[in-house]
């Protein structure tokens, strides 16, 4: 009920709320996802202030459209799937389709402990994997996504992740000698 | 080979990623006693380490980031975005104008009080108040609109409203006074949403189903998945079943619908299963339909400060039917 919101209510829960326009309750889901969601904007755009923003872009659209979002379905695919959306959409846009690695703008926001050197190769390999594949891979690598999840974020069938993770390995393999 | 060998790759990026079953499992064992095979692996698994995500350390503030996206959610409620209906356009363009005047000043004052008093304005206290059955309530709320709550009901709401709207929650059935005061004020049943300015109606909202019922000026009305949405004005009625779209409005005598609130029971063509529910809450008692095929049956008639077995009796002498007592549970039969 409206009044015994807390951390421990599910995402149905929470999005049941939402959706008669409990802000606690979408502060709630904010507060659960937002770290998440902006480290994995920042992989995959490697800039702060734009991940700032598109996260920000879907939290207002999901208030916005809070009425049409399905409790029944998985809200955390839901903000993946608008978020990858809204980020191949950007890259899309702007003009330089494959954003550049830039080593010192990485070095800024990397832990220190990091042999960040070591990891150039790795990280250029990612880069420059195809967007479709970056996206599978990544939800997989970062957000740890079993092939089902991943396979309802992008939309697709477990045996088309299945491929898409192949190739991608097989092109990081191949750039790590 | 080729195949051999994508599978064999399939499978070690499973066992790497977790997403193996155990007859896989077995599977790649097998694959694992070749030399090659063990290589090949290693390989793919130093690429999966390589690529485990750089901790990152920038400094962000969560509380700052909601508060942005707090102030544009709250602009966008004020420019209506998302309701392009008919309905927002005429909220619009009465009330914009004064708001957009007042938001200058009211943004300095609201500011400056909570620079003040220190006080977050996400901490709402909420009221929910209840009545059982038998029981009515008349409640003020802090905008001075007067809710009258029947027996059986529920109603949930901020102590103090919202700076750009006034939002209820009802279960069960309520007559509204609304105040006109330059918000919307917008009442969330189970499945539709009904928004009003200053008017009065009444919103039945039971089970899967929500009924409003306009006495005087307009009232918007949508179910809440696609927001598909009718406007209603004095002595209509509309519905909202489950999701689906709310009924064109019918043409109802308003006062003699909303008898409940001089002390009538009025039912207008109302199947049995719900006057029975009706009943039960107005009576507190309990009764019982002996055979599912009188669900159904309907029935127009009002009764007034009537004791509960004249009104069986009178049912049941209009209906052809039958009905026992024991131990105030009340059982109609054929």
């Amino acid at each position: 009920m409206l009044s015994k919101i807390t951390n421990t209510n599910s995402d149905r829960e929470l999005v049941l709320e939402l959706k008669v326009g409990n802000k606690a309750a979408f502060k709630l889901l904010f507060k659960k996802y937002y770290r998440r969601l902006i480290d994995f904007c920042f992989y995959r755009t490697r800039d702060l202030e734009l991940s700032k923003d598109l996260v920000q872009e879907l939290f207002t659209k999901i208030w916005s459209i809070r009425n049409k979002i399905n409790p029944e379905k998985s809200f955390q695919a839901y903000l993946y799937k608008s978020l990858t959306n809204q980020i191949i959409n950007h890259l899309k846009l702007s003009s330089s389709k494959n954003v550049s690695l830039d080593l010192s703008h990485f070095a800024k926001y990397a832990n220190e402990e990091e042999p960040i050197e070591n990891r150039i190769d790795i990280e250029n390999a990612i880069e420059s994997l195809p967007n479709k594949l970056k996206t599978v891979f990544l939800l997989s690598r970062i957000e740890g996504f079993k092939y089902s999840e991943i396979a309802e974020i992008c939309e697709l069938s477990i045996k088309a992740v299945e491929k898409r993770m192949s190739k991608a390995f097989v092109l990081l393999r191949n750039s790590i000698k | 080979m080729k195949k051999t060998n994508s599978r064999f790759t399939s499978l070690c990026i499973k066992e790497i990623t977790n997403n193996i079953n155990e007859i896989e499992k077995k599977e790649l064992d097998n694959f694992l006693k070749e030399n090659n095979n063990k290589i090949e692996y290693k390989k793919l698994k130093e690429a999966w380490n390589f690529a485990s995500p750089v901790k990152l350390k920038y400094e962000i503030s969560e509380e700052e980031e909601w508060n942005k996206i707090n102030s544009a959610i709250a602009e966008e409620s004020f420019n209506n975005k998302t309701d392009s209906n008919r309905f927002s356009k005429i909220l619009d363009s009465i009330f914009l104008p004064k708001i957009k005047a007042a938001i200058g000043t009211a943004i300095i004052i609201i500011t400056a009080a909570l620079l003040l008093l220190n006080i977050s304005n996400t901490e709402q206290v909420i009221k929910t108040i209840n009545t059982s059955n038998n029981e009515k309530l008349e409640i003020v709320l802090a905008d001075g609109s007067i809710v009258n709550l029947n027996s059986g009901s529920k109603l949930e709401y901020y102590e103090n409203f919202e700076e750009d709207k006034r939002e209820v929650k009802l279960e069960g059935e309520a007559f509204f006074s609304v105040k006109k005061d330059g918000r919307p004020f917008i009442i969330n049943t189970k499945n539709a949403i009904t928004k009003v300015l200053g008017t009065k109606f009444n919103i039945w909202a039971r089970a899967e189903e929500t009924r409003v019922i306009v006495k005087e000026g307009k009232v918007s009305l949508a179910e809440n998945v696609n927001n598909n949405e009718v406007i209603l004005t004095k002595d209509e009625l509309s519905k909202v079943i489950k999701n689906n779209k709310p009924i064109e409005p019918v043409k109802i005598d308003s006062e003699y619908m909303l008898g409940w609130l001089n002390g009538k029971i009025v039912f207008n063509n109302t199947p049995l299963s719900e006057i029975t529910k009706e009943l039960e809450r107005n009576y507190n008692i309990k009764i019982e339909l002996a055979s599912p095929e009188i669900n159904e049956i309907s029935l127009t008639g009002t009764f007034e400060n009537e004791k509960i077995d004249t009104v069986l009796t009178k049912i049941c002498l209009a209906l052809s039917l039958k009905y026992s007592e024991h131990d105030n549970v009340y059982k109609v039969s054929k």
